[in-house]
């Protein structure tokens, strides 16, 4: 009897036994023995999808089980927070060991420290085993303080190439063209740019389409005729005999090229079997069917043609430029900022500096491992056209029928790589994509002609005033009637005039069909030319004091005007206490999270963003700014043209999100209505979806070929509008996408407010014979603007900063023309080499305007009180 | 109660007039619905359209409508064979729920404050509050994230709900403070008389009759949370952690957008800030003062 108990006593405190050994070992895996070299946890950030995606993984898990000490963190950050992701975390050491990205980050995150030189770590003949172009691409001398200094490196290990090559349809193209001879007479034969409304059976169709204003698919012809983007010296200069050939050429061929092309129209075209042949780059293959026999749509790759044009060098190639995917190695990590932090004699040194040096050592075994043991997988799993020679040859050698169709395309990328170049990796880079966009787009389609900018300087004004004066009318504190007529004609005459400016400008727009080539190139230069930052002078100390000394100044001035006015009130605050405890815990937290960041980044004003470092400048940033940059006072990148934009978009948005919302209100208050709860769920779902989604949307919506929009104007026999590339149809579409999302809230707020309204003053105006308009005039329109007020000030604030719409909507475009202040700020301080200082001001200033803006809205509106009463 | 609406609006129209602006009004609404609606549909239909067909071409017929790009994005698996959908929705709700209490509660607080109490500082202290929605975010997200860093907060669900309660708060605090400014003073006169605390008159008293304008702080925290992605994509290093929204952009690449599956998930992310929009509609008239003073 005792047995069996004793026995199941002791199994049972066996397990438990057992249990805690196992606790006591999980825990002793914990602590002691993580500090030591036995696991590792690195963290490997990259922005891929699909197919790349899920290959690098599976490499990743080969690399596991080749180093169990290694554990690594595979993250998939959004391409659109990829950069300022890593940015952001590097420097504060919570960013990743390793990442991967294209190579025209190299300039900016090298200068700014984000990551390492690879030198120490990578031996020639190491380098020697991938395509020499990718590992040109990602070399890199940085930018310092004293060009002595400098020094090349190599920034990362290559993992693959992007390159275009010409896409061909085969069962139209039996022999794709081998020279741009053949090329130009297959499209002569082939294309069909217009159809005779007689012919019943005539269809569209085109020979070859490529976005033929994206640098990207121009540096075909661009390198091919041996044109560049940087002088021997390395200075910018697009002024060239080479260029200006090659955008001829591209006027050539854009005779056979629908207008308005973009990346959704080329692959239905191309997908419909309406186009022949494209120019796109390994990634478009993803978005084509499979080729596995089954497919309707057969297709082929191959090398882009000889250029046999007259005036192009002999021997020249169709030479697209190379992006190159590396992995890189963050300059900081938690290890090395830790180590940062000891000196040398410090107890915990020896430890620190070993688990860093064990941590950089896993990091660029894993680099390596995944760009030469990873690569043959990455090819076929991934479908990535990698940098690492020897796969290639184990292609070859692979007989497993899942290949068939990366081996026939594999050599013709190899091939290609023959003929193309890196794109240059320095931090200007970026800003030359976008000017020399600009460039293309004027040379091949035309741009506004030379009075633009004035006509339209002239239309805002004349719109300002308008709603100036519109809204100077409705002021119920206007008495007299002849002043109240003056304004009311004073409005008309501004919308009237408004209007003949606006036809002339519409009818100069893309007149200047015969922009020439040179002319549009050196404009390019000057617009990239004012996107760099300064060169940096150290500020004047005197200023920053001066700076600190005022702001206490005024914060004292103001305090005892305070305390004097409290005197001279002689109120008592009774409520101290009580009041510390209900509005405190908010109150800290928006000095911690709100008002902390916000003093933070105003003081950056004074600084400029180098090298990774801030340099005090004193007022310089704001100097550059009011000075407008070199631009004149007209041009689009100047920051008066900007704000103008900016107090455009906020007035017209803010009149028709009132005026939409008004008039909604004001019919769905009548009681009788049907269907009022239906209405009012249904109009306030634009609030409702999240802004970002919406904004895309609209995007696409005004898209040339393919959206909405165009789509209703071609069923009633208009032609399509190019939305983004004139600045009134432009800022038309940030600015329908606007109202759409912001009405319902000026809706709502009215309803709420109109409820608050008795009806029988209305009802008594009525009986007394006042017409609707009237009524409404002089009755309800008075009794709601005084709740109205608040609502319409912050929604003008938020307006004025709405950031999102114009970012995702217009992007800008044309020309940096519809950016208002705040999307031009974030684009200073992460689009145009970080020039983070500059942007900082931008934002000050508008802060400073927004202020002055409510100051003065309160000021009217205790001034209309005043007098109502 | 129909009774009741003839008189309310006894302009003298006869019956045929209130016809012909029954019809008015009516068709005005519908056209407006259809253009206000008309995106929508579009991302729906996106959304039915088979992946590899979706795009800003089209493409979409009746016969090959699926449900597969939700089958994809609510399908989705990790490494470890977790469900990343399931997971991010779980933080998503999370962040937003916490992020809502806490800004509720911040909130009421304040507002009731600034509303009723008398103290130093008051009227600062309310520009103040006004003067946060004129500082432009570019300026201030590298210092907050320092700041985060510093308070060990980043990478952590609790650092979003942090800086996300409390981005919300100004308007909130304007929009109750309007609201409470509406509340007969009486009310709670007598219940100083009768000995009441501050505390237990404003939870006993105010706060039941506010009720309306915090539904509307709720919402509002909660859209703020639900909706935010730039600080969820920079904050958060694990793909477990992330919230919806930075998942869903996940599909926008550079070179291309997978539009099935961003419309298929902007519609899941989209649904549950709807619902709540409609079963609190009703307060949405009353409770939205937007730091209006009325009667």
């Amino acid at each position: 009897m005792h047995e069996p108990l004793l026995s199941r006593s002791c199994e049972k405190h066996g397990r438990l036994i057992s249990v805690m050994a196992r606790c006591f070992l999980a825990l002793l895996c914990l602590f002691p023995l993580s500090a030591s070299a036995q696991d590792i946890t690195l963290d490997l950030w990259h922005a891929y999808r699909g197919d790349e995606a899920a290959a690098l993984q599976s490499v990743v898990n080969d690399f596991e089980k080749a180093n169990p000490n290694i554990k690594v963190k595979v993250l998939p950050v959004p391409d659109e927070s990829f950069q300022n992701k890593v940015f952001t975390g590097v420097p504060q050491g919570s960013g990743p060991d390793a990442f991967i990205a294209a190579h025209d980050v190299i300039g900016n995150w090298a200068d700014n420290k984000i990551i390492a030189d690879l030198s120490q770590y990578l031996s020639p003949a190491e380098l020697s085993a991938y395509h020499e172009t990718t590992v040109k691409a990602l070399r890199y001398k940085p930018s310092t303080r004293n060009p002595a200094d400098a020094k090349e490196g190599i920034y990362a290990i290559p993992l693959a190439y992007k390159s275009a090559v010409l896409f061909y349809n085969k069962d139209r193209v039996q022999n794709p063209p081998k020279t741009t001879d053949e090329l130009l007479s297959y499209l002569e034969k082939n294309t069909v740019m217009s159809c005779p409304k007689e012919e019943a059976n005539c269809k569209l169709h085109y020979g070859i389409v490529y976005e033929n204003t994206n640098l990207f698919f121009h540096s075909v012809w661009l390198n091919g005729f041996g044109g560049s983007l940087f002088d021997q010296n390395g200075q910018i200069q697009l002024k060239n005999d080479g260029n200006a050939k090659s955008i001829e050429f591209a006027k050539k061929l854009n005779k056979y090229i629908p207008s308005g092309i973009d990346g959704a129209r080329i692959k239905t075209l191309f997908l419909e079997g309406d186009a022949d042949m494209l120019i796109n780059g390994p990634w478009f293959m993803a978005e084509l069917p499979a080729q596995d026999g089954t497919a309707k749509l057969r297709y082929g790759v191959t090398t882009l043609p000889k250029i046999t044009e007259p005036g192009a060098p002999a021997d020249a190639y169709g030479s697209p430029y190379v992006t190159a995917e590396g992995i890189y190695m963050a300059r900081d990590t938690k290890s090395s900022i830790a180590l940062s932090k000891l000196k040398e004699s410090d107890s915990q040194y020896p430890a620190a500096k070993k688990a860093e040096s064990e941590r950089r050592a896993a990091t660029i075994k894993l680099m390596k491992f995944i760009a030469a043991d990873g690569a043959y997988k990455r090819m076929i799993e991934g479908k990535q056209m990698v940098a690492y020679k020897a796969a290639y040859d184990q292609l070859k050698a692979d007989n497993s029928p899942g290949t068939a169709f990366i081996k026939e395309v594999a050599p013709v990328y190899l091939a290609q790589l023959d003929h193309a170049q890196p794109s240059s990796n320095r931090p200007e880079m970026g800003s030359l994509w976008a000017s020399m966009q600009q460039a293309l787009q004027k040379s091949l389609f035309g741009g506004p002609s030379g009075e633009t900018p004035y006509l339209l300087f002239l239309l805002l004004s004349l719109i300002i005033a308008g709603f100036v004066f519109l809204a100077k009318s409705t002021n119920p504190s206007v008495t007299t009637p002849e002043k109240h007529k003056m304004h009311i004609g004073a409005t008309v005459a501004s919308f009237a005039l408004a209007i003949p400016v606006f036809i002339w400008l519409r009818s100069v727009q893309g007149n200047n069909k015969n922009i020439d080539v040179m002319s549009a190139l050196a404009e390019a230069q000057s617009r990239v030319a004012m996107l760099k930052p300064p060169p940096v002078e150290e500020g004047n100390p005197a200023v920053l004091v001066t700076i600190i000394c005022g702001i206490l100044a005024i914060l004292c001035i103001l305090g005892i005007r305070a305390y004097k006015k409290h005197k001279a009130a002689n109120i008592e605050y009774t409520d101290n206490k009580v009041a510390a405890a209900f509005v405190s815990p908010a109150i800290i937290g928006m000095i911690i999270l709100v008002f902390l960041p916000f003093v933070i980044g105003a003081f950056l004003s004074l600084f400029a963003y180098e090298n990774g470092e801030f340099v005090y400048v004193g007022l310089q940033n704001f100097a550059r700014l009011f000075s407008s940059d070199q631009a004149s006072f007209l041009d689009s990148m100047s920051f008066y043209f900007t704000f103008i934009v900016t107090v455009l978009w906020t007035i017209t948005n803010v009149a028709l999100h009132v005026g939409i919302g008004m008039c909604l209100a004001l019919l769905l208050r009548e009681p009788w209505l049907k269907l009022k709860g239906v209405y009012r769920v249904l109009l306030i779902v634009p609030w409702a979806m999240p802004n970002y989604i919406t904004a895309l949307i609209w995007r696409g919506m005004f898209d040339h070929s393919f959206g909405a929009i165009n789509g209703i104007l071609k069923t009633f026999g208009l032609a399509p509008v190019e939305w983004y590339n004139e600045f009134l149809t432009s800022f038309a579409a940030n600015l329908t996408t606007n109202t759409w999302l912001g009405f319902p809230f000026m809706m709502v707020v009215t309803l709420g407010a109109l409820q608050a309204i008795p009806r029988d003053l209305e009802d008594a105006a009525a009986v007394d014979g006042a017409s609707a308009w009237q009524r409404f005039r002089h009755v309800t329109f008075p009794l709601l603007k005084p709740a109205l007020m608040p609502s319409v000030v912050l929604g003008s604030i938020w307006t004025f900063n709405a950031f999102n719409i114009i970012y995702l909507v217009s992007k800008g475009s044309p020309d940096g023309s519809t950016e208002i202040l705040v999307s031009e700020a974030y684009k200073w301080a992460f689009e145009r080499q970080y020039q983070y200082g500059y942007a900082a001001a931008y934002a000050m200033v508008v802060f400073v305007i927004l202020v002055l803006y409510s100051k003065l809205t309160q000021f009217v509106l205790k001034d209309n009180t005043v007098e109502a009463k | 109660m129909a009774k009741q609406e003839w008189v309310e609006d006894s302009v003298g129209l006869n019956k045929r007039d209130r016809w012909i602006k029954q019809i008015v009004y009516n068709f005005i609404l519908i056209v407006v619905c259809i253009l206000v609606l008309y995106p929508v549909l579009w991302v729906v239909q996106m959304a039915l359209t088979p992946n590899e067909m979706a795009g800003l071409g089209g493409g979409f017929s009746f016969e090959n409508m699926s449900l597969s790009n939700f089958e994809y994005v609510m399908g989705h698996t990790n490494q470890e064979g977790q469900n990343l959908f399931l997971h991010q929705l779980w933080n998503s709700i999370i962040v937003s729920a916490i992020t809502t209490v806490i800004g509720v509660l911040l909130a009421c607080t304040a507002a009731y404050g600034f509303a009723r109490l008398n103290f130093i500082g008051r009227e600062t202290g309310l520009q103040a509050f006004l003067v946060t929605q004129m500082f432009p975010g570019v300026v201030m997200m590298i210092p907050l994230y320092i700041i985060l860093g510093k308070l060990g907060l980043t990478d952590n669900v609790y650092g979003l709900v942090l800086v996300y309660s409390v981005s919300a708060l100004p308007f909130c605090v304007w929009n109750l403070k309007g609201y409470f400014d509406t509340i007969p003073k009486e009310l709670e006169e007598a219940a100083i008389v009768d000995g009441a605390s501050r505390l237990k008159i404003f939870t006993t008293v105010v706060l039941p009759l506010a009720r309306p304008a915090i539904a509307i702080t709720a919402l509002f925290s909660f859209m703020t949370a639900w909706n935010e992605f730039i600080l969820a994509a920079t904050f958060m290093n694990n793909e477990i952690n992330y919230t919806l929204p930075v998942a869903l952009k996940q599909y926008v690449g550079a070179q291309s957008v997978q539009y099935g599956y961003f419309a298929a998930g902007a519609i899941l992310v989209s649904i549950p800030i709807m619902a709540l929009f409609f079963a609190l509609q009703k307060h949405l008239v009353g409770g939205l003062t937007a730091g209006s003073v009325k009667g």
